[in-house]
């Protein structure tokens, strides 16, 4: 059910509806009730079925007269549904300073000298929230130098937008209208209490990446790595599979960057190209990787630890209130667990606890700060956002 | 086993990250992006030593060790300065030249690794949560002397390009200096002869006509000599930019060294007609432009030109230098004729010029060898008693016997050499004096007058150059009368005005000289403590058959009564003129009725023959 107005409990959302249809009015109908509940800032996250196109949307987008950020996604998540089509259109309490990155294929001395022109840091506010358009050809270079710009200080959350067909198209929603190649910076004035978990498992490895383009794993131990990564799984699990079915096992077998901490940072092998591996990420050349491997209820358990955590960090700092959460859960997971999806939401749902609002996104990719610090692009995982 | 792949992997990644780029900044954060995430660091800084521009640069001295930080990533980190101060502190006790480690777990659970860079500086990991393993520490060390390798050879390359950037910035400099005016950043004379050769040759072969134009500043030496050089400086900078704006594109304003501008009109027209025409309208332009006072940072200033024109076609074979000579010709004749107008070159005039040089020359050596001799007009009351003279310089030139100082005396002030010949009028006047107040002269005589020019009145030193001269031969100042010009007094009220006062309150009284013929304006006479106005001789002469004289003298000589100034009347030659100007109230005269100037024996003669004994001169 969708809930309507302010609530007592939720300081920082005072209105989220699901706009009537697909049609200019019905995205400018909820605007308009939005502004009037008293939004000083409106989220706006849409499902890639609802096809906004900037012809419909930029005069709407334009017209409005408070910030406004968000983008589109494969399918969206409200309480306990799945969206496979539809639009949430969130308003905040809050003002939020929104700041504009675009043309972020072009290269990297342009994000750079974008993000040192036209974004600035303001001190109180701590976290930084992120659309980006996940078919730029530059998205962890974008978020490393966020990182630069933003310190260790600044709490970085995201999700990487676009639809599973992997045509770039606009997907980014700003003031200035829908944006393809772009991302938005938005400076929220509150916390954002984050919880993050994958809940993929070593199934075989470790290899290193002997060769390796951008997101192209060339060979792994000097050999093909089509090659290795096939002859593993048909060595640990039986399975085997022929080009056309690829994803359908890497679905399931995700690889693993190792990083210091033995922590994983997966990633989605999405097809392959000739010998390689093609992932939704850069894997770098000379890293360490494993073939993982997904179980249902692992994967579940996981994401309700990622709510669980993100709702205790919450707790901890404001006991006394009930809070929202914000999913940004890979849609990749949704592919994975398919009818047992549910069981993910029930787990995320738990996890959260009582909350006034519960809304969220299945992303091409999720950004979050690491306990470390840096911020990382991540696949495969659950990022929960409790505030 | 899976901890030696991860180390190797470890290892091979963040070598290859180190790459092959020789700019050090990029080459440093591509390789610490890589570092930060590979071992899930927090951040990550160089603290290297740096030169004045904040360039990296080498650890040469180990006494001076100022390691600045270089480079930090993420660039923005509050608190990392507060973080590794510490380590930096006791980092600089730290043997560089082997690399090696200090930790430091700090209350937030941070670690805080540094390691040396060779001869470079050192390089600065935090992490936070666990500390890095012993194993990955020792496999660091080795990546990090990699690295010190790699920016070592960075750094030479920048310097090499900074070496390369200097050196390309100080030829371009040294070029523009060849051809340009370091004050005004004009082209200058080596530039004009370049260019004046080039459209010399193109006027010859297209049948077309080129102009140029020779400008000097009137009153320039007064300005820097009365307001300094830097408002000279000043003057002229705001003077190119007012040229500039008067010509075209094409047309080149050219500094020659002082005062002296030069523009080369390119293209004026394919008649001699046109070319003058069209130069004419650019001395036109000009004139309106110097009729507005020139605004400098500093000053309001009001100066005028005389200009020198003159058109070429390259027909005639001149050399560039040689037009520029004519042109200097024409603007020296509108100044020494005119002054503030333009002038067109013709070949009567490069004659006179050669004169006016010839006796320029000689002017030097007649100061040098002191020439020029003092004559002496006596004045007198109309009791027919002397009441003083006025000394008059004479030039007996051994070649062309006197010269009327109307010839030399513009000359002299042209050439600035007014200033060493009126200190000598100054200091002989000044000796003549003292020689008479060792005599028996009459009562009534009061003082010898010297004339001052304009030049000399703005002189900077001035007043010390009076007051040296009576010093020197100790005579009574109220014995000594300077006689100045209106003009004088007009180009530079204030400065005229302060150095008038100074040195009448030591007793010198001071006369305006051909008083009628200069402005209109009297409001100056107030400001000014004169003390006698010289009726000219122009209203004295004939004044009893002319009525207009006589109604000008008329209101001088009220005009003084009013403002309780004595008056004297110049040039007066006949017994009608002098009874007129008795009639009219006038006391004190001067003139060939009663002496022409004498020479100094004369003059003593005059005043110790046939008269009562006074044993000095009278204040």
């Amino acid at each position: 059910m969708i809930k309507q107005g302010c609530k007592t409990s939720s300081q920082h959302i005072c209105s989220l509806l699901r706009c009537k249809g697909t049609t200019a009015s019905d995205l400018s109908d909820s605007i308009g009730t939005t502004l009037k509940a008293g939004a000083r800032s409106i989220l706006i996250l849409a499902s890639n079925n609802d096809n906004w196109s900037p012809e419909t949307t930029n005069g709407i987008l334009q017209a409005i007269p408070v910030p406004v950020f968000g983008a589109s996604f494969p399918a969206l998540l409200h309480n306990r549904e799945i969206l496979h089509s539809g639009t949430l259109v969130i308003g905040f309490s809050e003002s939020v300073e929104i700041s504009i990155i675009s043309r972020l294929s072009t290269d990297q001395e342009m994000i750079d000298e974008q993000l040192n022109h036209s974004f600035s840091c303001k001190p109180d506010n701590k976290t930084l929230l992120t659309f980006v358009d996940a078919l730029t050809t530059q998205t962890e270079y974008f978020v490393d130098s966020l990182y630069n710009r933003t310190g260790s200080d600044v709490r970085i959350i995201g999700a990487c937008a676009g639809s599973l067909d992997f045509i770039q198209k606009p997907c980014v929603f700003t003031n200035t209208g829908l944006l393809e190649d772009a991302a938005v910076l938005v400076q929220i004035p509150f916390e954002i209490n984050p919880g993050v978990q994958h809940g993929w498992k070593t199934l075989d490895g470790p290899y290193l990446v002997t060769s390796s383009n951008n997101n192209q794993i060339e060979t792994l131990n000097y050999k093909p790595a089509l090659e290795v990564y096939r002859q593993a799984l048909k060595n640990k699990t039986g399975l085997e599979f022929s080009d056309d079915d690829f994803y359908s096992a890497a679905k399931i077998y995700p690889l693993g960057i190792v990083h210091l901490d033995d922590e994983f940072i997966v990633r989605d092998p999405l097809k392959i190209h000739q010998q390689s591996l093609v992932c939704a990420g850069h894997i770098p050349e000379n890293s360490m990787i494993y073939i993982l491997q997904g179980e249902i209820e692992e994967l579940c358990k996981s994401s309700h630890q990622a709510a669980r955590e993100a709702r205790n960090a919450h707790d901890l700092a404001s006991p006394d209130m009930t809070p929202s959460a914000m999913v940004i859960d890979c849609v990749s997971r949704l592919l994975f667990l398919d009818r047992e999806f549910d069981q993910e939401i029930e787990a995320i749902v738990s996890g959260a606890g009582d909350v006034t609002h519960l809304f969220g996104a299945l992303t091409l990719g999720e950004i979050l700060s690491a306990k470390t610090g840096s911020a990382n692009l991540l696949n495969k995982t659950t990022v929960v956002g409790v505030f | 086993m899976d901890k030696t792949l991860q180390l190797l992997s470890i290892q091979n990644e963040l070598v290859m990250a180190i790459g092959h780029n020789l700019r050090l900044r990029p080459m440093l954060n591509h390789f610490t992006r890589v570092c930060v995430k590979r071992l899930s660091l927090l951040a990550i800084h160089y603290f290297l030593p740096t030169d004045d521009n904040g360039n990296a640069t080498f650890k040469n001295d180990r006494q001076n060790i100022d390691l600045q930080q270089y480079f930090s990533y993420p660039d923005k980190d509050e608190n990392f300065l507060t973080s590794c101060k510490n380590c930096i502190l006791t980092f600089d006790d730290y043997d560089f030249s082997t690399s090696g480690l200090i930790s430091y777990s700090t209350s937030k659970n941070e670690y805080i690794y540094v390691f040396g860079l060779e001869d470079i500086g050192c390089i600065i990991l935090r992490k936070l949560g666990r500390p890095l393993d012993d194993a990955i520490i020792q496999s660091l060390t080795p990546i990090f002397n990699r690295l010190s390798i790699s920016a070592h050879r960075s750094i030479e390359h920048e310097q090499l390009l900074s070496a390369n950037k200097a050196r390309d910035i100080a030829e371009e400099k040294m070029l523009f200096q060849l051809d340009h005016d370091h004050l005004t950043k004009l082209s200058n004379r080596r530039s004009l002869i370049k260019k004046l050769d080039q459209e010399l040759s193109r006027c010859h072969r297209n049948n077309n006509y080129g102009g140029l134009m020779f400008i000097d500043l009137d009153r320039f030496k007064t300005i820097n000599d009365t307001l300094g050089h830097a408002v000279g400086d000043e003057l002229l900078c705001a003077i190119a930019g007012m040229l500039e704006s008067a010509v075209r594109k094409e047309d080149t304003v050219v500094r020659l060294g002082g005062d002296e501008f030069v523009i080369l009109l390119t293209s004026i027209g394919d008649t001699h007609q046109k070319a003058v025409q069209n130069i004419y309208r650019v001395s036109d332009k000009l004139f309106t432009l110097f009729s507005q006072p020139v605004v400098t940072p500093t000053n309001v200033i009001h100066t005028n030109i005389s200009i020198g024109m003159n058109t070429f076609s390259g027909d005639e074979k001149l050399t560039a230098e040689e037009e520029i000579q004519r042109t200097d010709v024409a603007m020296y004749h509108a100044k020494l004729t005119a002054g503030s107008s333009a002038f067109f070159f013709n070949p009567d005039i490069s004659r006179n010029l050669q004169k006016r040089l010839d006796l320029e020359k000689d002017l030097r050596e007649a100061i040098k060898l002191e020439q020029f001799e003092l004559h002496y007009q006596p004045q007198f009351n109309a009791l027919h008693e002397i009441i003083g003279a006025e000394a008059l310089i004479r030039w007996p030139h051994p070649e062309h016997g006197y010269i009327s100082p109307a010839e030399f005396i513009p000359i002299a002030e042209y050439s600035g050499l007014i200033i060493d010949i009126g200190n000598w009028v100054l200091h002989t006047t000044c000796r003549h004096i003292r020689k008479l107040e060792s005599q028996n002269i009459p009562a009534s005589f009061k003082r010898i007058s010297a004339n001052v020019s304009s030049i000399q009145l703005a002189h900077k030193n001035f007043v010390e150059t009076v007051i040296d001269s009576i010093n020197d031969t100790l005579i009574d100042s109220r014995h000594l009368g300077l006689e100045i010009t209106e003009s004088s007094l007009i180009d530079n009220i204030d400065d005229a005005t302060h150095k008038v006062r100074i040195l009448n309150r030591i007793g010198i009284h001071f006369s305006i000289d051909d008083f009628g013929t200069g402005y209109s304006s009297l409001s100056y006479l107030k400001q000014i403590p004169v003390k006698t106005l010289k009726i000219d001789q122009a209203f004295v002469h004939n004044m009893d058959k002319n009525n207009d004289s006589k109604i000008i003298a008329s209101t001088i000589l009220a005009l003084a009564k009013g403002l309780g100034l004595s008056t004297i009347a110049e040039g007066v030659e006949t017994e009608s003129e002098l009874n007129c100007l008795i009639n009219m109230g006038c006391k004190d005269f001067q003139g060939f009725y009663f002496s022409k100037p004498v020479p100094f024996d004369e003059l003593e003669e005059l005043l110790t023959t046939d008269l009562v004994t006074v044993p000095e001169m009278h204040s």
